[in-house]
């Protein structure tokens, strides 16, 4: 049974019976396996679990990235099981906010203009210095990506992701090819655009430390959620360790 | 099969789009080279056979009246090897199912058919013998054009009088493999015929019993045939000598040298744009290939593998793409040489004309096409080669990109950020962008160099046929009459307008060199028959001395103001000395005009004219032509309409043939660069643009940012390649033009506005199958890989 939310916001995502089944030849693979999950405005969660057991997956599908092969998955009035590709990049276009493990930012556009490249295509999006200002990057606005740390870079990918002010930031593993100083910056930048805009998070991650900080961890094993548990007071980034 | 083999052949397949253009891209280049080549060895080969057996004279000359008693001391002159006498005279043919005159030239046999020199070729039939005045052999393009067959009649208009001839035969001959009529450039084998009669015909007709007007020689190999034809006019003069000329001059063989000129030309430049345009995107391809597998060949490497099965990996797959490429290469090649031996067919007239491809043209051609593709590959596998396998296998640096120095010139508000990625892409790697600027503008001057023709013979059209020569009909008579002749024309009905021209023979001399040719009297105020100069401003000719082509003076060597050496070739063959008193730039011949009384004061001849020029009724062409054919004072008539259809008619095939192949080149090449390079940008980028499609870019907006560059590219190339052309084209036209045939490089807005067209729309093609790509762009997977 999905877990009743004890924030009182709307019900952002749905899924009741989620599955997802790779067949490569001769093996076959349940990347996901008659998956339940509810999720509500403004939560930020984080999906635990070691790789392999399908938080990727699970992610990819909230973000209208992949297609699961049974069940049903919805995002508010949004079917994206049966949706084709025009609507699923429509759906990313409006709603969703991506943080990657690699950044994926654009490497012939400075932070600045990788920030203003999402204004390009959102209805009502910030100004980009002021999502540069959100996650502490207002000295760096005309860099290029390989001018500038890891740490930096995601925290410019950040900036990005919420420029269009998504309804729903999903990262994956942000902090996966990061330090801990920088990882922790990243998570300290999430959090407070969490915060501060009331974006509906949700964070992948190995990391079991990083659990500290959302309002619920949902733990993945073998393509279920194994485990639910709410935290009585999320930690700061500045107080997580690992 | 090895393992590198099995690799081999599959990365062949994952790349089969690459490896299929480039290798049309060599296919394209050896054809062109393989058809050129075999088509000027067929040729060359033919011709010399054919002039072998038709034993093809060496010297030409002609006489007005001589005594058959000088033959012997012809033949005496040293170096001569055999000489032979005959009577050749332009004449009228009346064809009832032509309504048009159709004008002959007769030349009389003394060995049915079977001469010492120029010995006919008979096709079908047989040749009348010696002393049967009745029968006629016909030249085969006539026969043909005519539907003429041995048995039938033909009626000519000899002396004034009506004779009747039987066709007894069909034939070719050396001396007219390109039959055309004197004055025009393209055979017109409806209305121009070449007659063989027996000499007692013509004895009998023009009075020349005992006597010829026309002598053809032999030389020893090795004689000095200037020395010769000096002694040759020496011995002439007294009979109405004109000139004897070289086997150069003689008007089918000029053409035919012209011809096969211009293709060793054409074998010896255009294919290497291809081999060119190939070893670029080779180089690119396989260097593309090369960095794609950076690591893999480090691995290879670190595992102990030596260099040379690794060099030896990557030269087999330019070998692959050059023997695919070899194999429709020649088969190409073969077919577009059958094409042009068929096309030639129409123009040059050989017993035995059939397409034989030359085996060595395919085995250099081959050759170097591997040696331009494995050049192409050794930059790309030189660099990976040296680097040490540890460095091999870390990734390669990303590229350092910075703002373009394009950005400040433009305005602010234009630069959005994806058009800032465009622009920097574009920066970032100058040295392909400008490769790939550079093979479009290649394809460009392809399409041009097929549809330029069009435009230059509508130009030589235009300018000859409605500028220069304002009439619609020429008549010429045998010999000069008084001018009042065309006071006499003018009276014919529908006749509009006369003018006299006179034609003289001279022979111009300055310093050591000299040209025979004919100066052509026009008076001041002349209507129909305008020279023009290039451009074209009709010249005024000062009422005294010279006025020359450029060409004709840059052969004798002379500017405005020095004197030329004019020797009269008829009549009382007077000498002066006359000033060139203006040069005029021509599109056709190598001319000297004289106003008309000048020139006849030069002769001393009185008031006469050779030619008149008319302006006839449109409605009455036909009934005055039929009325012409009559008339026993005119020798030929031409009339504009006739000739300007069977030149189109002539050159249409030609032309549209060329342009066809060619501008399959065009497309082959701009499919080459613009799909290459898109695979490429899409290979490189495939990381960046999935990114954008992740963050909610539509398939249309990730394509546009990739196609974008290529728009730009081609918006840069097309201009450069127009540029191009017009080099392609002076250079081309300057090549091809010869003495008599000036090809304007003219290039119509047409033929660029249809260059663009093929390329864009090639490009267009290529973008459309990378598009498909784009769409399937694995998005989940670059979230998890690092570029």
């Amino acid at each position: 049974m999905p877990e009743k939310s004890s924030a009182n916001g709307r019900k952002v995502f749905e899924a009741r019976g989620l599955s997802k089944t790779y067949v490569m030849g001769d093996i076959t693979v349940n990347a996901l396996h008659d998956l339940d999950l509810d999720i509500y405005e403004g939560e930020f969660i984080v999906l635990l679990g070691p790789s392999g057991s399908g938080k990727s997956t699970l992610l990819n599908i909230l973000g209208g990235l992949d297609a699961p092969t049974g069940g049903r998955a919805t995002f508010r009035d949004h079917d994206l099981v049966g949706a084709d590709d025009a609507e699923l990049t429509r759906y990313r276009r409006e709603h969703v906010g991506f943080v990657f493990q690699f950044y994926n930012l654009i490497p012939s556009l400075t932070v600045l203009e990788n920030v203003a490249l999402i204004g390009e295509i959102a209805t009502n999006p910030f100004d980009p210095r002021e999502a540069l200002a959100l996650v502490e990057l207002s000295d760096r606005l005309d860099h290029f990506p390989s001018q500038i740390s890891g740490g930096e870079q995601q925290r410019v990918a950040v900036a990005r992701a919420i420029a269009k002010r998504p309804d729903v930031l999903l990262c994956d593993e942000p902090t996966g090819a990061l330090d801990y100083e920088t990882g922790k910056l990243v998570l300290a930048a999430i959090a407070r655009v969490n915060r501060e805009l009331g974006t509906t998070t949700v964070v992948i991650t190995h990391n079991s430390a990083i659990a500290g900080m959302a309002d619920r961890v949902l733990r993945l094993r073998g393509g279920r959620i194994v485990g639910s548990d709410r935290n009585a007071r999320r930690l700061t980034p500045e107080e997580l360790n690992w | 099969m090895s393992l590198l083999d099995r690799k081999l052949y599959r990365d062949i397949k994952a790349m089969s789009g690459q490896v299929v253009t480039i290798a049309l891209l060599v296919a394209a280049g050896l054809a062109v080279f393989i058809a050129s080549v075999s088509t000027y060895d067929t040729l060359e080969a033919e011709r010399i056979r054919f002039y072998d057996e038709g034993r093809f004279p060496d010297v030409f000359a002609s006489v007005k009246r001589a005594p058959l008693t000088i033959v012997s001391r012809i033949a005496e002159i040293p170096g001569v090897a055999a000489v032979e006498p005959r009577i050749v005279r332009d004449v009228i043919v009346d064809w009832p199912s032509s309504a048009l005159p159709v004008s002959a030239r007769m030349v009389s046999l003394a060995n049915g058919g079977d001469e010492p020199l120029n010995r006919i070729h008979l096709r079908r039939g047989a040749v009348p013998r010696p002393g049967d005045a009745r029968g006629a052999v016909v030249n085969e393009a006539f026969a043909e054009a005519n539907i003429l067959s041995p048995g039938a009649d033909l009626r000519v208009i000899l002396n004034g009088r009506l004779e009747a001839f039987t066709v007894d035969g069909i034939a070719l001959s050396p001396e007219y493999v390109y039959a055309v009529k004197p004055g025009l450039l393209i055979p017109d084998d409806r209305h121009y015929a070449v007659l063989w009669v027996d000499r007692t015909a013509l004895e009998a007709a023009f009075g020349m019993e005992g006597a010829f007007n026309d002598v053809v020689i032999r030389l020893a190999p090795g004689a000095n045939s200037r020395q010769i034809i000096e002694e040759l006019d020496t011995l002439l003069e007294p009979y109405g000598g004109v000139g004897a000329v070289a086997r150069r001059d003689q008007p089918s063989h000029r053409f035919l040298d012209d011809e096969l000129t211009q293709l060793k030309v054409m074998s010896t430049t255009i294919p290497y744009l291809f081999f060119g345009v190939a070893a670029f995107l080779l180089n690119v391809a396989l260097g593309r290939l090369v960095t794609v597998q950076r690591e893999q060949i480090a691995a290879l490497k670190a595992l102990g593998f030596p260099a040379s099965p690794i060099v030896i990996h990557y030269l087999k797959l330019v070998g692959v793409v050059v023997a695919l490429g070899a194999a429709l290469g020649i088969v190409g090649g073969v077919a577009m040489g059958r094409a042009l031996i068929l096309s030639y067919q129409g123009f040059f007239r050989f017993p035995d004309l059939v397409f034989e491809l030359s085996p060595w043209s395919a085995v250099i051609g081959t050759a170097i096409s591997f040696v331009a593709a494995a050049l192409g590959v050794v930059t790309a596998l030189r660099n990976v080669m040296t680097l040490a396998p540890a460095v091999a296998m870390r990734p390669v640096a990303p590229m350092r990109f910075r703002r373009a120095a394009l950005e400040s010139l433009l305005p602010r508000r234009l630069l959005t950020p994806r058009r800032m990625m465009i622009l920097r892409n574009l920066a970032g790697r100058p040295v392909r962008a400008v490769l790939t600027i550079v093979g479009i503008s290649f394809a460009v001057p392809m399409v041009v160099l097929g549809l330029f023709w069009r435009d230059a013979i509508d130009h030589m059209m235009d300018v000859q046929f409605n500028l220069v020569e304002r009439g619609n009909a020429t008549v010429t008579f045998p010999h000069p009459l008084d001018a009042n002749v065309v006071g006499d024309l003018t009276r014919e009905p529908g006749v509009m307008l006369a003018e006299g021209l006179r034609y003289v023979p001279v022979r111009l001399r300055a310093g050591q060199r000299s040209y025979l040719t004919s100066a052509i009297g026009l008076s001041v105020d002349a209507q129909l028959r305008r020279p023009r100069d290039l451009s074209l401003k009709p010249i005024e000719l000062p009422p005294k001395g010279l006025t020359l082509a450029r060409s004709l003076a840059e052969s004798l060597g002379v500017a405005t103001g020095d004197l030329v050496a004019v020797e009269v070739m008829e009549g009382r063959r007077r000498k002066r000395d006359l000033e060139v008193v203006a040069i005029v730039d021509e599109i056709l011949g190598m001319s000297a005009y004289m106003e008309i009384s000048a020139l006849n004061q030069l002769t001393g001849e009185g008031n006469v004219v050779s030619a008149a020029a008319l302006l006839v009724e449109p409605a009455a062409i036909l009934a005055l032509g039929k009325r012409l054919k009559e008339l026993p004072l005119i020798e030929s008539v031409t009339m504009k309409a006739n000739a300007i259809a069977s030149f189109l008619d002539k050159i249409a095939g030609l032309v549209l043939v060329s342009a066809a192949i060619l501008t399959g080149f065009a497309v082959i090449i701009a499919l080459g660069v613009v799909y290459n390079s898109a695979r490429i940008g899409l290979q490189e980028r495939a990381w960046e643009l999935a990114s954008l499609r992740v963050l909610g870019f539509t398939r249309s907006e990730v394509s546009t940012i990739l196609f974008s560059e290529f728009v730009l590219e081609i918006a840069l190339g097309l201009p450069l390649g127009l540029l191009l052309s017009r080099l392609v084209v002076d250079l081309i036209s300057r090549l091809h033009s010869n003495e008599t045939f000036q090809i304007p490089a003219v290039i119509g807005p047409r033929t660029f506005a249809a260059a663009a067209v093929v390329i864009v729309a090639s490009a267009a093609a290529s973008a459309y199958v990378v598009r498909r790509r784009i769409d399937r762009l694995d998005l989940v997977a670059v979230l998890k890989t690092r570029d």
